[in-house]
C-alpha cells in the first residue's frame, strides 16, 4: 500500500481535513515508509512545482495540516517504528509516525516515558509534536517538546537530508525546526529524550466556589515554590460534561475544579500534598480529594484529556481556542471570555493549563444554524484580542496554522515577521513546504496568496 | 451545494453530527492501526458516509471498500469522548451495500446459509474434516481443524428446578466446539445448576448474518428462535452470540455470557478450582470487551486457576469479525498479524516456555487464531477453568 500517490476523491477528501473546522483540497496523498521515499515525494513535488505538506494523525486544531489547494499530502503514519531505545542514555530513535502514547507505553517497560503529553496523545504522532512544539498537562515541570528532542533527521524542501543536533553541526538548528509547523521540511527520524517514570505520584482534585478563587490558589502554589507536574483547571459546565462520561468523581457543585499532580520521592510527595492542601484551603477550596489508585488517577486524566470531545454531548460543533495569559490575569480574562461568548450568543466552556496560564475556551455551536460561523469567528478574534491586551500570546500549544495566521500582526511587528520570513526562506526558498501557514500574507515575497473563502467551514 | 443522494438515508443525521472529527478513535481502530490511512478509520468512514448521504460524494469503489473493511469490532465506541453510536451508523450502511450487490456476495451468502441450517453445516463439517485429513483444504480458507464426529452431549443429572439454566448451543459452536459445551455443562453442574440444552430447536442466533449486514435474514432467524415459557436464564458461551441474544431476548429472558455468569459465582469457583501455576494470555473478543463491556471479569476468573498475562494492545480486534475474515481476508490477516506479533512479544518478554495457553471466549477468534501460524494452544476460558476443577 506504499509508494503510490492516491488520487481518488474519497482519500483526497479525508486528507483535506484535520481536527479543526477547516478544509483543503489536495492533489494527491502518499504514504512513504522510508526516508528515501519521503525524499522521492518531495523531489517529485519540486519537479512538478507542486507544494507539499507533511501529515501525521490529523488531530491538529489550528489547521496546520490543512493542505493548500493542489498540494501533495505526505502522510507519515506508515513510518511508525521505534528504531531503538537506549535506556542508559535515556533516549530513543523513532520515526515520525509513532504515536505519542505508544512511545511512552513501549518505553515504560524500561521505566521511562516521553514527557510531552498533549490531550490527543493517544492519537497524535511524534512528528506532529515536533512540528507544533506540543505541550501537555505534564509540561509544566518537564518543559514542552523542544526540551525533549535530541536530534532530528530532516528532508529539506530541496529534497536533501540533513541532521540537526547539538553535537555534529556548527549551529544547533533544532530550536528553529521544532515548532516550524511543517514549513522547514519533514522530520523523518527523531531522537527523543526520555524521562524517568516518577516513583510516587499524588493526583489531587480540588473544588472552588469561583474560578477567581481557583486562579488565586494556582498563583499561590507556584509562588510557594512548588512546581507541580501538572496544574489543570476546568470550569463547572465542562466538569459536568466530562463527569457524565468518565465518572471520575469530579465535584459537580464546584464553580471550578483544579487538578494538581505532584510526583517524586515518597516523602516529598506526602509533604507536597500536605502543603498544597493547606494552600488551597486558604483560598477557600470547597472540596479536596486525592486519587488513591492508578485506576482513579487514570480516570481523572482521561476526563481532563478527552474533555473537548465530550462537548458533542451538548452541541455538535466546537471551536477549541488556545491563548496564553499571565497567571495573575487568569480570572480577569476568563470573565472577559464569558462576556464575549454571551455577546455573540454562544455557549462557552473552559479547560485550561492553569499552571502556565494557557487558556482553552471552547465555543460550542451548531454550524447548521445560519450565521453562526460569523459569530464564532468574531468571538474567536475577540478572545485573542483580550488575551493579548492582558499581556498574553496568540497560542500556547496548538500552533498558528491557518487559524491564527491573520492575527500575527496583532502581536508582531513588520520587522519581526520579515525576520521570520527570512528564516523560513533559508530553509525553503521557494515556499513549497506547507505554504501559506503561520506567516500572514504580505510578510514575504513568496507568500502572497490568500486562503480561498470556502476553506473556513 | 448538496444534491439529494439516494444512499444511506437510513443513517440518522444526529448520529453523524455527534462526531466532532477529533481523531481520538484512530488508535482504537484495528484497520487504521495496520494501515495508518484515514480511509480505514472510524473518523474517515463517518466522514465518507456523511458526504455520500448528503450527496457531496459518489458511492465510489474506494468508499465501498472503506466501509467493507470495517470489522465492526466497536473498539471506537468506548474510546469516543463524544459518545458517537458508531454501530447505528455502520449497520444500516453495511445492509444497504449488501442489498446493492447480490452476485458478488454469493460465496458469503452461501456460507451464512450453511451456518443457519444445522444439518447442512454438520454434513459440510464432516466433508471438510475428511479433506483436512487428506490435506486437501486450501490454507487460505482459514478453516481450523474440525471434528469428523461431534462429541455426544451426555445426559446430565437434573439437580434442581430452581437452579436451572438454558445453554444456548448455537451453530458453529455446536458443530466445531462441542467440547466447550461439554465443559460449560460440567462447570455449571459443579456450581449446582441443572442445564437444559437449547439444541437445534433454537438453532443459530443470526449474529453472523446481522454483523455481515444481512439484516433481513438475521431478523428472520431471530424471529424463529422459540421464546420458551420457561423463564430460566439463557447462558451463551460464544461472545458474539451472547451480545446478539441479549437483544433478541431483551423482553423475555435474562441472557448472560458464560463469563458474566461464572463471575457472579466467583466465590464458589475459588473453592472449586485449583491454581495450576501456569501462565495464560487473554485475548479479549470484541463482542465481549467493547460491545458487552465484560473485560476484568475474565481476568479475575482465569486468575483463580492461572497466572494471567495481559496483552498491551488496547484490546484491539484479532481480525476474525464473524464472517469478516472470509469476506476481507487481506485486511483480516493484517489485523491478525498485529495481534500475533503482540502475543509473541509478550511470550518472549516473559520466559518463553512458561506461557501455555491463549484464551478467547468466542468461536470466531478461536478458529481464526488457531488457523494462523501461531505455535501455542488456543482455548476457550471455560475449557481452561473446567480443566482446573479440583
Amino acid at each position: 500500500m506504499s509508494g503510490a500517490v492516491h488520487i481518488n476523491t474519497a482519500e483526497l477528501f479525508l486528507a483535506g481535513q484535520d481536527g479543526s473546522n477547516m478544509m483543503g483540497s489536495p492533489l494527491g496523498v502518499c504514504y512513504p515508509t522510508t526516508t528515501a521515499e519521503v525524499q522521492n515525494a518531495v523531489r517529485w513535488a519540486r519537479s512538478k512545482g507542486v507544494p507539499f505538506i507533511a501529515r501525521g494523525a490529523g488531530t491538529g486544531l489550528a489547521g496546520g495540516a490543512i493542505p493548500e489547494a493542489g498540494s501533495l499530502v505526505i502522510c507519515l503514519t506508515k513510518m511508525n517504528k521505534i528504531r531503538s531505545i537506549d535506556a542508559n542514555r535515556r533516549s530513543a530513535w523513532v520515526e515520525p509516525g509513532v504515536l505519542n502514547a505508544d512511545l511512552s507505553r513501549q518505553t515504560s517497560r524500561e521505566g521511562l516515558h516521553f514527557a510531552p503529553d498533549p490531550s490527543s496523545q493517544q492519537s497524535c504522532t511524534i512528528g506532529g509534536n515536533v512540528a507544533n512544539n506540543s505541550g501537555g498537562p505534564h509540561c509544566l515541570s518537564e518543559g514542552v517538546t523542544s526540551a525533549h528532542i535530541l536530534s532530528l533527521e530532516v528532508v529539506l524542501p530541496s529534497g536533501e537530508t540533513c541532521t540537526f543536533d547539538a553535537e555534529t553541526s556548527l549551529f544547533d538548528l533544532r530550536g528553529a525546526f521544532i515548532g516550524s509547523e511543517g514549513m522547514f521540511g519533514i522530520a523523518t527520524a527523531i531522537e527523543v529524550r526520555l524521562v524517568q517514570n516518577p516513583p510516587h505520584v499524588a493526583t489531587m482534585v480540588v473544588g472552588f466556589a469561583s474560578v477567581h478563587d481557583g486562579a488565586l490558589a494556582v498563583s499561590a502554589i507556584i509562588a510557594h515554590g512548588i512546581i507541580p507536574s501538572a496544574l489543570e483547571m476546568m470550569d463547572a459546565p465542562i466538569t459536568r460534561a466530562v463527569e457524565e462520561y468518565v465518572h471520575a468523581g469530579f465535584p459537580l457543585d464546584a464553580a471550578a475544579t483544579l487538578i494538581v499532580e505532584i510526583d517524586g520521592l515518597e516523602y516529598s510527595v506526602i509533604d507536597g500534598s500536605r502543603q498544597i492542601r493547606e494552600i488551597v484551603s486558604l483560598f477557600g477550596a470547597t472540596s479536596f480529594q486525592v486519587a488513591e489508585t492508578a485506576v482513579e488517577r487514570a480516570r481523572i486524566w482521561k476526563g481532563r484529556k478527552t474533555a473537548f470531545g465530550a462537548i458533542a454531548r451538548i452541541q455538535p460543533n466546537y471551536y477549541l481556542h488556545d491563548t496564553v495569559v499571565p497567571r495573575k490575569k487568569l480570572a480577569e480574562v476568563l470573565s472577559q471570555v464569558t462576556a464575549i461568548a454571551t455577546q455573540e450568543q454562544l455557549q462557552v466552556m473552559n479547560v485550561f493549563h492553569a499552571g502556565d496560564g494557557n487558556l482553552h475556551p471552547i465555543l460550542m455551536f451548531d454550524k447548521r444554524v445560519a450565521g453562526v460561523m460569523d459569530r464564532v469567528h468574531r468571538a474567536g478574534a475577540e478572545i485573542v484580542r483580550v488575551s493579548l491586551e492582558a499581556g498574553g500570546v496568540l497560542s500556547g500549544e496548538h500552533g498558528i496554522g491557518l487559524e491564527k495566521r491573520d492575527f500575527m500582526r496583532w502581536m508582531f511587528t513588520e520587522n519581526d515577521l520579515l525576520f521570520q520570513q527570512k528564516l523560513r526562506s533559508a530553509f525553503d526558498p521557494d515556499g513549497i513546504s506547507n505554504p501559506h501557514k503561520v506567516l500572514p500574507r504580505g510578510s514575504g515575497c513568496s507568500d502572497t496568496a490568500s486562503i480561498p473563502p470556502g476553506s473556513w467551514i | 451545494m448538496s444534491i439529494s443522494s439516494p444512499h444511506f438515508q437510513f443513517v440518522n443525521e444526529e448520529d453523524l453530527n455527534t462526531c466532532v472529527n477529533c481523531g481520538l478513535c484512530l488508535p482504537h481502530c484495528p484497520t487504521y492501526r495496520v494501515t495508518g490511512e484515514d480511509i480505514y478509520s472510524p473518523r474517515g468512514r463517518i466522514n465518507l458516509i456523511r458526504s455520500v448521504k448528503h450527496g457531496d460524494m459518489e458511492l465510489t469503489k474506494e468508499v465501498v471498500n472503506s466501509l467493507d473493511t470495517c470489522i465492526q469490532c466497536m473498539g471506537c465506541e468506548p474510546a469516543c469522548p463524544s459518545g458517537v453510536q458508531y454501530h447505528n451508523i455502520i449497520s444500516p450502511v453495511k445492509t444497504e451495500i449488501h442489498q446493492r450487490r447480490y452476485w458478488r456476495d454469493i460465496p458469503l451468502r452461501f456460507g451464512l446459509y450453511v451456518v443457519s441450517h444445522l444439518p447442512l453445516l454438520r454434513l459440510l463439517t464432516r466433508i471438510i474434516s475428511v479433506f483436512q485429513v487428506l490435506k486437501a483444504v486450501p490454507k487460505r480458507l482459514q478453516i481450523p481443524r474440525v471434528p469428523f464426529r461431534r462429541q455426544q452431549l451426555l445426559n446430565y443429572p437434573h439437580l434442581s428446578r430452581e437452579k436451572e439454566v438454558i445453554l444456548f448451543t448455537g451453530c458453529v459452536m455446536d458443530a466445531w466446539y462441542r467440547n466447550v459445551h461439554e465443559d460449560t455443562i460440567t462447570l455449571l453442574n459443579a456450581l449446582g445448576y441443572s442445564v437444559v440444552i437449547s439444541g437445534d430447536e433454537y438453532g443459530c442466533c443470526g449474529a453472523l448474518h446481522e454483523h455481515a449486514g444481512f439484516t433481513k435474514t438475521a431478523e428472520k432467524i431471530q424471529g424463529n428462535i422459540p421464546r420458551s415459557t420457561d423463564n430460566a436464564t439463557i447462558i451463551v458461551n460464544s461472545a458474539g452470540c451472547s451480545a446478539s441474544l441479549k437483544k433478541t431476548f431483551k423482553d423475555s429472558h435474562e441472557v448472560l455470557d458464560i463469563n458474566e455468569f461464572l463471575y457472579r459465582h466467583i466465590s464458589d469457583l475459588h473453592k472449586l478450582l485449583i491454581h495450576r501455576k501456569e501462565k495464560v494470555i487473554i485475548q479479549e473478543p470484541c463482542h465481549l470487551r467493547h460491545v458487552q463491556g465484560i473485560s476484568l471479569e475474565v481476568t479475575e476468573l482465569l486468575g483463580i486457576a492461572f497466572d494471567v498475562v495481559q496483552l498491551d494492545d488496547d484490546g484491539l480486534c484479532c481480525g476474525a469479525g464473524g464472517s469478516f475474515s472470509f469476506s476481507q481476508p487481506e485486511m483480516a490477516n493484517a489485523v491478525r498479524g498485529r495481534k500475533i506479533a503482540e502475543i509473541t512479544r509478550v511470550i518472549e518478554s516473559i520466559s518463553p516456555d512458561s506461557v501455555r495457553y491463549v484464551s478467547s471466549a468466542n468461536p470466531g477468534c478461536l478458529s481464526f487464531l488457531s488457523s494462523s501460524a501461531i505455535n501455542i494452544e488456543i482455548q476457550h476460558p471455560v475449557t481452561l477453568l473446567k480443566q482446573s476443577l479440583r
